[in-house]
């Protein structure tokens, strides 16, 4: 990124040039994740805890291995249910908002609504969804749906909305036409915003695929965890539990990561010299 | 229309500039009068300040000129014609408080914005680019409104208003949010892009700027917004930055330093 300072500038808040700090920066949220699995590992040890109880982190990681393709099959399709529904929440969210944004009748009849929306327990009406949806991949979807696309909403229409109103006036004064204001300066304003949005809604739609898996499935890492339960082993169940841990991570980094990209100029700071 | 002349220089004299007139304007919100009453004419090439304090309704006077604000009695006309033709036709250049720039846009294409929306003939590349360079951005294309201090963003600004070379120039309280130094810069920096070219609107709180820039400096009072006077700037142009200094300046900086007084207590009384 072309980065230039003027005499003005204090300087630029970059990323700190001592390497030492550096490197420990990037390895200490890895290193204190090691020291609360070692941890754990001491307390199941030293306490002889009940492998049923809490598996020792060896114990679980052990297991992984050696049920790796039950589990992969399984991490498959809850990967395939959270993509899907985050996809589909992500794109009616953000319809859902431009109705808000740009309709006053929209934003008093259906924002209420959407909030009482978010009031009911998904895992009351899941059970529905089966019902309405059968077994397969779609009551998973429209659960994960339902958690996705509210913050999206959110941000969203938050975003489209709080434009500076002198740029609007400015965009008037030249008769701009609405899809200008929205195409260069609405949207854009709003890309942060539904960036943090995203970011929210990728790690909800792990959990939306999980419950739908609870209320009705024969595949996914959240029906492994109910099968695992059911027969008391405790140590595939947290394995699966791990496994979705680490989707959940994954994801938000790579939405994180396209947000990054989508947004270089919020990547750019100075030291504000003051107007 | 004129047919196009060659152009020696981005403030080529123009001789599209119309002259803006303005009759019995009154703008209300309900019981509140923000304007009331005001009368006032500009030279195709005049530069006018509006000098007055918070609450005289200057601002509401730009953005009725231009188009922003419909009166509620009262007509304004720009050359010929009225005010919402001339907004079709984009013949006003509008410059705020804020330089509101666009974070996402580098300078240069923020400098361009306006000019792009417009499209056409509208968007000519060298004329921004001679703008950018008369302003002292050269070379600052490439940055973030983010790496720009306060000045550089208002210079921007100036040119992005520029860039389209509207008809009209319109500022509100362009150069309040500067420190002092960087606001006299600018000021000579506008005096020079502006060239007499086009009428100017510019409305500010600083007796200094309004003398030092203007050809008149209008005085309004507050409750209801009105003009209080109209008082002619009897200084040479160019203007110099040691005319500050002279005699004459000082004159003028007093005479509207009581003016101001005497808006001020006005509005008091009618509290």
């Amino acid at each position: 990124m072309a980065q230039r300072l003027t005499s003005l500038d204090a300087g630029p808040d970059a990323p700190t040039r001592n390497p030492v700090v550096a490197v420990l920066r990037a390895v200490l949220p890895f290193g204190f994740l090691l020291l609360c699995v070692a941890a754990w590992e001491a307390v199941v040890v030293l306490l002889r805890v009940n492998t049923f109880v809490l598996p020792a982190p060896t114990l679980i990681f052990a297991r992984m291995v050696r049920s790796w393709p039950e589990i992969m099959s399984n991490t498959v399709v809850t990967v395939q249910e959270t993509l899907l529904g985050f996809v589909l929440g992500a794109l009616i969210g953000f319809i859902l908002a431009l109705l808000i944004a740009y309709s006053r009748l929209f934003e008093q009849v259906l924002y209420p609504l959407l909030v009482a929306s978010q009031a009911v327990p998904k895992i009351a009406i899941a059970p529905l969804f089966v019902l309405w949806f059968g077994f397969g991949i779609w009551p998973k979807v429209v659960v994960t749906i339902l958690l996705v696309f509210f913050p999206v909403v959110v941000t969203t229409a938050e975003g489209l909305m709080s434009v500076d109103r002198n740029l609007i006036d400015l965009l008037r004064s030249v008769s701009a036409n609405p899809w200008q204001v929205f195409i260069k300066v609405r949207l854009p304003h709003a890309l942060p915003q539904i960036m943090a949005g995203l970011k929210i809604a990728i790690t909800l739609a792990v959990v939306g695929a999980v419950v739908g898996e609870w209320v009705g499935a024969d595949k996914g890492l959240g029906y492994l965890i109910i099968f695992a339960n059911s027969q008391l082993d405790t140590t595939l169940s947290f394995a699966a539990i791990m496994v979705l841990v680490v989707i959940g991570v994954v994801l938000f980094v790579i939405v994180d990561l396209i947000g990054r990209l989508l947004t270089p100029w919020n990547q750019v700071r100075t030291i504000d010299p003051g107007m | 229309m004129l047919a196009e002349r060659p152009r020696s220089s981005v403030a080529d004299v123009d001789s599209r500039a119309p002259s803006i007139s303005i009759r019995g304007l009154r703008v209300a919100y309900g019981r509140t009068v923000a304007l009331s009453d005001t009368t006032l004419d500009i030279g195709p090439r005049e530069f006018v300040s509006v000098l007055g304090p918070s609450g005289c309704g200057k601002t509401t006077l730009l953005k009725v000129v231009g188009g922003l604000i419909r009166p509620t009695a009262g007509e304004v006309r720009i050359g010929n014609g009225t005010v919402e033709e001339a907004r079709r036709r984009r013949a006003f250049g509008f410059v705020f408080q804020d330089a509101t720039l666009l974070p996402w846009r580098r300078a240069g294409s923020n400098a361009r914005l306006l000019a792009e929306i417009i499209g056409g003939k509208a968007l000519d590349q060298a004329r921004i680019d001679g703008l950018l360079r008369t302003v002292g951005l050269a070379g600052f294309d490439d940055s973030y409104p983010s790496q720009l201090s306060g000045g550089m963003k208002q210079r921007v600004a100036i040119v992005r208003a520029l860039a389209f070379d509207p008809q009209v120039l319109l500022m509100d309280e362009p150069f309040a949010a500067l420190d002092a130094l960087t606001r006299d810069r600018l000021g000579e920096v506008l005096l020079h892009v502006w060239a007499e070219s086009k009428p100017i609107l510019f409305v500010t709180h600083s007796i200094e700027e309004a003398a030092f820039l203007s050809d008149r400096v209008v005085v309004m009072r507050a409750r209801p917004g009105r003009v209080l006077e109209d008082v002619q700037i009897d200084l040479p142009r160019p203007r110099l930055h040691e005319m500050k200094e002279s005699h004459e300046f000082f004159e003028i900086t007093r005479r509207l330093r009581r003016l101001i007084d005497e808006a001020q207590a006005t509005a008091e009384e009618a509290r």
